[in-house]
């Protein structure tokens, strides 16, 4: 590891809903353009973990550091125009949108704050090109003036990773990508976001599939009853006791 | 005789849509049924009165109306619905209709319940131009209603702002998980919808040349009528339900069936149609 820093950093982070404590004293650190699983049961706390580094919502305590800055208390507008996306778990495309416009609603977040900019024209050639070329990225160019809503889910999770990447970001967090995808599915999303690393974009992924985040991911924290119990590379957990108590029960 | 009525019929129909357009604007992003929304509508109304007496021109009232009519409904939404946005969409109701009745209340305490005259007039003596089948006052209404629509259309389809409301109005989280700040968006589209219908008012007291307390009452309960007829949310369903509203109420009065329909009531009948037979409104989707 060179001079780089980590990009984000989680330090003693807890969340209590209303007295249920979702996570305890979480503390993570993701390196530059890595692809960074975070994997554990339901209700583990994963989602949780995700609105609290986006901006969701706060930490009942601990700090969110990205890039060297304390984005604890910004909310989520603000963490996105810093350059943290997000894809959500269940997929949130605004269903009456075409595509096209759905991407360049992310295309915006640096106009979003300024007023003097608020009343021009939104869909310009160049804007147009950029959400023309992601969506070509994620294979939906052909579906770009189709309403969102009318995409099955697969291709709106990949309009979900376009719309994402068109803030530009530097963090990427996709929550559970590949839900509900069939295999085929899952396998070109996979490559999708193997395209989206080497261009340099750090990611984050919740996934439930383990051969997703074996394949894919350069490490792994694994978080159980929102407890980090194991943290390393994908073959370290795969053979961790805890990891595997917590998934298949303590054996008999 | 017959293009006499399609201009009266017209001028109230883009009057209706200039009313109805704010109306389904919030409704499409907070979901609340904003009743006050005619009283924002008087409230333009007498900011004319009052800013006839610096200037007559109408250009500059209605400039003036829409600015204090866009803050007033900005205010409105921070301390009226904001506060009980958690809560049951009946309550944002009921605190909208309270609202509505203390506003009439409140012209009335300040401006006497009398009818006031609104004199002013038409920049380039438009409201001079008379021929036989239009008013001047009715040429004035339409071009200054229809280039109000076309304004508020280019924001809501055309502009960053509009694709931040648009994106607001169907997922607040996701919007902001995308650097959309809800707050303002949600204020700056009271804003705009708040100062189309201070125009109205100042339009229809233009038309009328009367301002009075309660020139909002039936507006409220007509422009809602109109936004589900067309669609909630839907700019151009509005506009047509409108102009359709506005044309079958100017031909009813004064054909035989006036005697047995009162002018009024026609929305409702529409509406109830509407409700019976096309819930989603006249052209809304699913």
């Amino acid at each position: 590891m060179a001079e780089t820093h980590d990009i984000l950093v989680i330090e003693h982070v807890s969340k209590q809903f209303y007295g249920v404590q979702a996570l305890r004293d979480v503390s993570l650190r993701v390196g530059r353009a890595m692809i960074f699983g975070i994997v554990g049961p339901n209700g583990a706390g994963k989602t949780t973990l995700f609105n609290i580094v986006s901006g969701a919502y706060p930490p009942t305590s601990g700090f969110v550091i990205f890039e060297g800055k304390d984005i604890t208390q910004l909310p989520a507008a603000e963490t996105a125009r810093l350059g943290i996306a997000r894809t959500f778990q269940i997929v949130h495309s605004f269903r009456n949108m075409t595509v096209l416009d759905n991407v360049i609603v992310g295309c915006g977040h640096r106009v979003y704050g300024k007023v003097s900019r608020l009343a021009s024209e939104y869909k310009t050639y160049e804007i147009r090109g950029k959400s023309m070329a992601l969506l070509q990225m994620v294979g939906l160019a052909e579906h770009a003036d189709t309403l969102a809503g009318k995409l099955p889910i697969a291709q709106q999770r990949r309009m979900e990773v376009a719309r994402a990447l068109a803030l530009d970001p530097k963090l990427l967090l996709l929550d559970e990508p590949c839900a509900g995808l069939t295999y085929g599915e899952t396998e070109s999303l996979m490559d999708l976001v193997y395209k989206v690393r080497e261009t340099g974009v750090t990611v984050v992924m919740v996934e439930h599939n383990m051969g997703v985040i074996m394949n894919l991911c350069d490490e792994v924290a694994v978080l159980d009853f929102g407890v980090k119990i194991a943290q390393g590379s994908p073959h370290e957990i795969a053979i961790d006791p805890r990891v595997i108590e917590a998934y298949l029960g303590k054996e008999a | 005789m017959l293009w006499q009525q399609l201009a009266n019929g017209a001028t109230m129909g883009m009057i209706y849509a200039l009313i109805t357009l704010g109306l389904t604007m919030v409704y499409g992003v907070l979901r609340i049924l904003h009743i006050s929304h005619a009283g924002i509508f008087a409230f333009g109304g007498y900011i004319a009165v009052a800013a006839s007496r610096v200037s007559q021109n109408l250009a500059l009232v209605v400039a003036a109306a829409m600015l204090g009519c866009g803050i007033m409904g900005v205010l409105m939404q921070k301390w009226l619905y904001r506060p009980l946005l958690a809560e049951s969409k009946v309550v944002s109701l009921i605190a909208s209709i309270g609202m509505f009745i203390f506003m009439e209340d409140l012209f009335r305490l300040m401006a006497g319940p009398y009818v006031l005259p609104l004199p002013v007039l038409a920049p380039l003596g438009l409201d001079r131009f008379e021929t036989a089948h239009i008013t001047g006052n009715q040429l004035v209404v339409l071009i200054a209603s229809i280039a109000l629509l076309i304004v508020a259309w280019f924001l809501i389809n055309r502009t960053r702002l509009g694709l931040a409301w648009r994106a607001t109005e169907q997922d607040f989280e996701t919007a902001s998980a995308f650097g959309i700040n809800i707050d303002r968006a949600v204020a700056s589209n009271f804003f705009l919808g708040s100062a189309v219908a201070g125009a109205a008012g100042v339009l229809v007291g233009f038309y009328y040349n009367s301002v009075y307390p309660t020139m909002g009452s039936v507006p409220a309960y007509k422009a809602m009528a109109i936004a589900v007829m067309g669609g909630l949310g839907n700019v151009w369903g509005t506009v047509i339900a409108s102009l359709i509203l506005g044309l079958v109420e100017t031909f009813l009065v004064t054909s035989p069936l006036a005697f047995i329909l009162p002018r009024d009531s026609i929305a409702f009948v529409a509406l109830i149609l509407v409700l019976l037979f096309r819930p989603h409104g006249l052209f809304g989707r699913r």
